[in-house]
């Protein structure tokens, strides 16, 4: 009589051996102790400085980044009077460097520059202000068709103009907004430099 | 009568095979509620209750029984600091899981855990099992011997595997969960579970393929 095959042998078979390895009972005894003790030192320990630090910073991100946002858009866009009812350049403050994009073109910004240069006015017209307390500037424009270098400022779409001679001019009325796409500049906002 | 009673029988049996889980969720639930009341007593219930289990992922994930303990050890903790965050949008148990498996993987992609094997004891019942008889006829090998080459070849196995193709092994054919609760402790698709299952299934079928027939 033919001996009985035992049954096939199968991945699955093979892997519920894991199932019976087990630890023993005095394995489980010295788990609990060790775990007990654990536990006890989470209940006491305190937070090392460097995580009570992390732990406030992360907070502080939180809370900052949508309380500098709101700031920003308070103090730039809505306390702009210049600005109230113009869909589009509310959008171009609201994202400044968009609008520092927008500005890119050279026939917009010789049209700017052109209609601006008439009503420059000299920086000791703003008592108070200097270009050095200026913390807004961006970049530094060439136009080699002009002999004054102008510079344009960010957050607020305001040039001002540096003659050979060193001296800074300001504009002080608003540049066409066509031209621009940036805005309105004006003499009450520059005060913020 | 008696039909009144076959009734009430076939509810109560009814009920019996559908309540093991919700009890144990429940039960579950109401420690869960003791411990964030301030009841510590309550998590070392909590602790007996789901300690084998926890380390039996973690040691055939790791294939390391001192690694399998502090890593358990370490699930345990963080789910004790953190259990006052347990809102129940899924079960005890699968939050619990949750933690020890990423705790495990995050170790593991760290590669901090010892590198050796260090074997957990077969019992008796699987040593004479149908499995190890077959195989001992095969390969004319005494059990013992056999039982202990098994473990090492199977460990060997799993851990040429990446860790989450041997996470969904682990859960799935050692421990018996289902793909939606591997899915929601692993945070993934159904599908995915399935094709890493599918996938890791092939590896180790290459493998082990000198015991197979």
């Amino acid at each position: 009589m033919p001996k009985k095959d035992p049954s096939p042998v199968t991945l699955e078979k093979l892997l519920q051996l894991k199932r019976a390895e087990q630890p023993s009972p005095e394995f489980w005894d010295s788990f609990d102790k060790a775990l007990h003790t654990r536990r006890l030192q989470k209940l006491v320990e305190r937070p090392s400085p460097w995580a009570v630090w992390a732990r406030s910073l992360r907070r502080a991100v939180y809370v900052l980044a949508p309380t500098a946002a709101a700031a920003y858009l308070a103090f730039f866009v809505l306390a702009d009077p210049g600005r109230t009812g113009d869909a589009p350049a509310a959008a171009a403050a609201a994202s400044p460097m968009a609008a520092e994009l927008e500005f890119a073109p050279a026939s917009a910004l010789e049209f700017a520059m052109a209609s601006a240069r008439e009503n420059v006015v000299s920086a000791e017209a703003f008592s108070g202000d200097s270009p050095a307390r200026n913390r807004f500037v961006d970049e530094t424009i060439s136009m080699s068709s002009e002999r004054t270098h102008y510079r344009k400022v960010l957050y607020t779409p305001s040039i001002h103009s540096v003659a050979r001679d060193g001296a800074v001019h300001y504009v002080a009325e608003p540049i066409a907004e066509a031209a621009s796409r940036v805005g309105t500049a004006s003499s009450a906002r520059m005060r913020h430099f | 009568m008696a039909l009144t009673q076959t009734a009430t029988e076939q509810l109560t049996t009814t009920a019996a095979a559908d309540s093991p889980v919700r009890s144990e969720a429940s039960e579950d639930a109401v420690l869960v509620q003791r411990v964030q009341g301030g009841d510590v007593a309550a998590f070392d219930r909590l602790v007996v209750k789901y300690r084998e289990r926890l380390f039996s992922i973690i040691y055939n994930l790791t294939s390391n029984r001192e690694d399998a303990a502090d890593l358990t050890q370490d699930a345990f903790i963080k789910a004790f600091s953190s259990i006052g965050r347990f809102r129940g949008k899924s079960s005890f148990f699968t939050w619990l899981y949750r933690i020890a498996v990423n705790t495990t993987l995050s170790q593991l992609k760290k590669n901090r855990l010892r590198r050796f094997f260090s074997l957990e004891n077969i019992n008796d019942e699987a040593s004479s099992s149908e499995i190890i008889e077959a195989l001992s006829v095969k390969t004319r090998t005494e059990k013992g011997a056999l039982v202990r080459e098994l473990q090492e070849r199977l460990n060997e196995a799993l851990q040429k595997l990446s860790p989450k193709h041997r996470t969904v092994v682990v859960l799935f054919e050692i421990e018996g969960l289902s793909h939606q609760e591997i899915s929601e402790i692993m945070n993934c698709s159904v599908g995915t579970v399935r094709s890493r299952l599918h996938y890791a299934k092939q590896q180790l079928q290459s493998y082990l393929q000198d015991y197979i027939r």
